[in-house]
C-alpha cells in the first residue's frame, strides 16, 4: 500500500494544477518617479530645433502687454490663473529671461518656487516645511539628501489648477488580488 | 515545530484493525487516493524547502552568525531562481525612531502609482496579483471605508463626487494580526514596523481575517515573479521573494525606511499626498502634519490606534 502511495505521489496524481497563468513582465514603470511635468528651468525655448535665449527674439521688439491672445508666438499659452491674469506678473517684460520679484529685483528660473511664494504664502510655507508637494531621496538628513519637487513641476504657471489623470490598471480580479475581501 | 510533527504523525496512522483494512482491497485503494491527495501539497514543499531551512529558529532567536548564513542561503536562492543576485540584508530598527505615515485625502486623485510602485519595489507576486494598497474610490460625504470601491475603472480621475482613499497596513500601535498568530512569526518592530518571518508563518491566515483594513495578502500559489522585474535591494522581513502559503504585507517599505530613504508609495505619487517621517522627532514634517491638521484614522473605535493617519487639507 505505502508502495501504491508512493506512486501516487512520486506521479503526482492528485497534485494541485496549476491555478494561474504565468506572470508576463510589465516592466518596472511605476519605479520611475518623474512628476507630471517637466518644466522650462532655463529661459530657453525650442523652436524649429534651433534653441532661442528669450532675449534673442525679445531684444527685436518690445511689448506692451495689451494682448489677450497670442497671434504670433506662444500661441499654446493660455492664462488660467485666477485674478493672476497678466503676463507682467511674473515676467519682466523688458527683460524675459528672468521672472518677477519686488521692486526691480530679479527672481531665476530655477527658482520660480520663489516667484509663486510672493502670492501663496501659506503654500509656500508648506512646502518648505515639506508637506505640500513631494520630497525624494532621504528623510534622514545624515544619510543624504531630501530633494523636493517645485511648483512648476505639478502645476503649469499659466494654468496651474492640478490636472486629471488616466489611472493606472484596477486590480485584476482573475488573477486574485483584490475582490474577494470585505469591501 | 517538532511538537506539530509528532502529532500529525499520531493522527495519521491508526494502527488498530490494519489486517481487516487490508483485505478490503477497494478500500485501501481509495484510502490511498484520499491520502496521496491530501498529502500532496506536501510534494510542494520538497521542491522549495531544504533541511536547513526547515530548520531554521525564529527570527529573533537567530544569532549574528546564524542570520548571516540565513542571508547567504537565501541570496543564492534567489540568484538562482532570479538570475539575478540581491543585495539582501537584515537591516534593523533605528535607535530613537517611530515612524508614521499621513494621507492628505484633499489632495489624492485616486491614479493608483502608489499601488504599481509598491507592487515593483516589494517584489510581490505578479500573477496571482498581490497588491498591499487598494485605493478606494468613496462617494463624498462618507469615511466608511465599506462603502469604497477598488476596482473603478474610469478614463480619468478625479471624478466628481468622490474622493479617494488608499488603505494599506496601518502600522497598528495595537495590531489585532499580531494577536491572533498562533506562532508569533508576526510582530510589532520598536519602531513601529509590524513585521513578518515568511519562514516562522505557517500560513493559518488568521491575522489576514483578524485585520480590519484588509490589509493582509496570502500567497495561495507560488508567486511569479519575472526575473526582469526583481528588485534586488531586500530585506529579510522586507521584499525577499515570498514562498507560497505565506502571509505578507506593507512594512513601510523598511528595506528603504531603516536606511532613510522615503517608501515607494511617497516617492511616486503625483500629487505629494503622502507624508513620511519619524514621530519622535519634533521637527519631522510628520510631526508637523500631527501638530497643524486634523488628522484622523480609520475605524478609531476598534482601538487599534493606527500610526497611518488621514486628514483633508488642500
Ligand atoms: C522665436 C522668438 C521668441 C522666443 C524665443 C520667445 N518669444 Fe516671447 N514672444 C515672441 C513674440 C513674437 C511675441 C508676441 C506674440 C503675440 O503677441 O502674438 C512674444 C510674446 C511674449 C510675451 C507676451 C508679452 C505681452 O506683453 O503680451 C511673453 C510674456 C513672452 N513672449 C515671454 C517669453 C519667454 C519667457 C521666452 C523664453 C522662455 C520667450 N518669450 C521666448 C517671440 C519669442
Ligand atoms: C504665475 C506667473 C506667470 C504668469 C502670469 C505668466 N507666466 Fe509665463 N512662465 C512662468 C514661469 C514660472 C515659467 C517657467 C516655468 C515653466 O515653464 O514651467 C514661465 C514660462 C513661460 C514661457 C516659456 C515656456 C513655455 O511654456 O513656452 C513662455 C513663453 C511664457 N511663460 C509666456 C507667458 C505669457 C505669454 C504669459 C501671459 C499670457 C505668461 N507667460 C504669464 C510664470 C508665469
Ligand atoms: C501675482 C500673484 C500670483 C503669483 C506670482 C502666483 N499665483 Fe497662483 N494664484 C494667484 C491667484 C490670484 C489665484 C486665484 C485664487 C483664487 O481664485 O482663489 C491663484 C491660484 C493658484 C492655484 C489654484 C488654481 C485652481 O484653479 O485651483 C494654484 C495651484 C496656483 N495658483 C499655483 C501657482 C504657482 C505654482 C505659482 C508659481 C509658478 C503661482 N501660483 C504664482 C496668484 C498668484
Ligand atoms: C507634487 C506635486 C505638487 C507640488 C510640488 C506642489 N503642488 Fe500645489 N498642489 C498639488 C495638488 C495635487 C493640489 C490639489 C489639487 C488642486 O487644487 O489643484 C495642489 C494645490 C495647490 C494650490 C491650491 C490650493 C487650494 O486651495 O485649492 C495652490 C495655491 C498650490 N498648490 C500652490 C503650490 C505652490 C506655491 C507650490 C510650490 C511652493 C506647490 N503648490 C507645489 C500638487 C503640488
Amino acid at each position: 500500500m505505502l508502495a501504491l502511495l508512493a506512486l501516487c505521489f512520486v506521479l503526482d496524481l492528485w497534485g494541485e494544477v496549476e491555478p494561474v497563468q504565468p506572470g508576463q513582465s510589465k516592466g518596472r514603470q511605476y519605479s520611475a518617479n518623474e512628476t507630471v511635468r517637466d518644466p522650462l528651468l532655463a529661459p530657453r525655448l525650442e523652436k524649429i530645433g534651433f534653441e532661442y535665449g528669450c532675449v534673442e527674439c525679445h531684444r527685436n521688439f518690445s511689448l506692451d502687454n495689451k494682448r489677450r491672445q497670442r497671434l504670433a508666438e506662444h500661441t499654446s499659452i493660455e492664462l488660467d490663473h485666477g485674478a493672476n491674469s497678466r503676463c507682467d506678473n511674473c515676467h519682466l517684460l523688458d527683460k524675459l529671461d528672468v521672472l518677477v520679484d519686488y521692486e526691480g529685483s530679479h527672481i531665476a528660473f530655477e527658482e520660480s518656487e520663489k516667484l509663486c511664494g510672493k502670492c501663496h504664502g501659506p503654500k509656500y510655507r508648506d512646502w518648505k516645511e515639506g508637506v505640500h508637494g513631494r520630497p525624494n531621496g532621504y528623510w534622514l538628513a545624515s544619510r543624504g539628501e531630501s530633494v523636493k519637487a517645485t511648483c512648476v513641476q505639478c502645476h503649469s504657471p499659466h494654468s496651474p489648477a492640478f490636472k486629471p489623470m488616466t489611472p493606472a490598471p484596477a486590480p485584476d480580479e482573475r488573477r486574485g488580488s483584490g475582490g474577494n475581501g470585505h469591501g | 515545530m517538532a511538537d506539530l510533527i509528532t502529532t500529525r504523525q499520531t493522527a495519521d496512522g491508526p494502527d488498530m484493525n490494519r489486517r481487516d483494512f487490508l483485505k478490503k482491497t477497494p478500500v485501501a485503494v481509495a484510502w490511498v487516493a484520499a491520502l496521496a491527495g491530501a498529502l500532496s501539497p506536501l510534494r510542494n514543499l520538497g521542491d522549495t524547502i531544504s533541511a536547513e531551512e526547515f530548520l531554521q529558529s525564529h527570527y529573533k532567536e537567530l544569532s549574528p552568525d546564524d542570520m548571516k548564513r540565513v542571508l547567504a542561503r537565501i541570496t543564492d536562492e534567489v540568484e538562482r531562481e532570479y538570475r539575478v543576485r540581491p543585495h539582501l540584508r537584515d537591516v534593523t530598527p533605528m535607535d530613537g525612531v517611530q515612524f508614521a505615515m499621513a494621507l492628505n485625502l484633499t489632495r489624492c486623485i485616486g491614479c493608483r502609482k502608489c499601488v504599481h510602485a509598491c507592487v515593483e519595489e516589494n517584489n510581490q507576486s505578479r500573477s496571482p496579483e498581490i497588491q498591499y494598497i487598494r485605493v478606494l474610490e468613496m462617494p463624498q460625504g462618507t469615511m466608511d471605508m465599506e462603502r469604497g470601491n477598488h476596482d473603478y475603472d474610469v478614463e480619468q480621475v478625479p471624478r466628481d463626487g468622490h474622493f479617494y482613499m488608499p488603505v494599506q497596513c496601518q502600522q497598528c500601535e495595537n495590531p489585532p494580526c499580531v494577536k491572533v498568530c498562533p506562532v508569533e512569526a508576526t510582530w510589532q518592530e520598536p519602531d513601529g514596523i509590524v513585521a513578518v518571518d515568511y519562514n516562522w508563518c505557517i500560513g493559518c491566515r488568521y491575522c489576514e481575517a483578524a485585520c480590519p483594513y484588509w490589509a493582509r495578502r496570502f500567497n495561495f500559489s507560488k508567486p511569479e515573479l519575472p526575473a526582469e522585474d526583481v528588485n534586488p535591494d531586500m530585506a529579510y522581513l522586507s521584499n525577499r521573494p515570498r514562498p507560497k502559503g505565506v502571509v505578507e504585507k506593507c512594512t513601510f517599505c523598511l528595506q528603504r525606511t531603516r536606511e532613510g530613504r522615503y517608501p515607494a508609495c511617497l516617492e511616486v505619487c503625483p500629487t505629494g499626498s503622502r507624508v513620511f517621517g519619524n514621530v519622535l522627532d519634533p521637527d519631522s514634517s510628520i510631526s508637523y502634519i500631527l501638530k497643524n491638521k486634523r488628522v484622523f484614522v480609520l475605524k478609531e473605535e476598534l482601538g487599534t490606534r493606527p500610526r497611518f493617519y488621514y486628514f483633508f487639507d488642500s
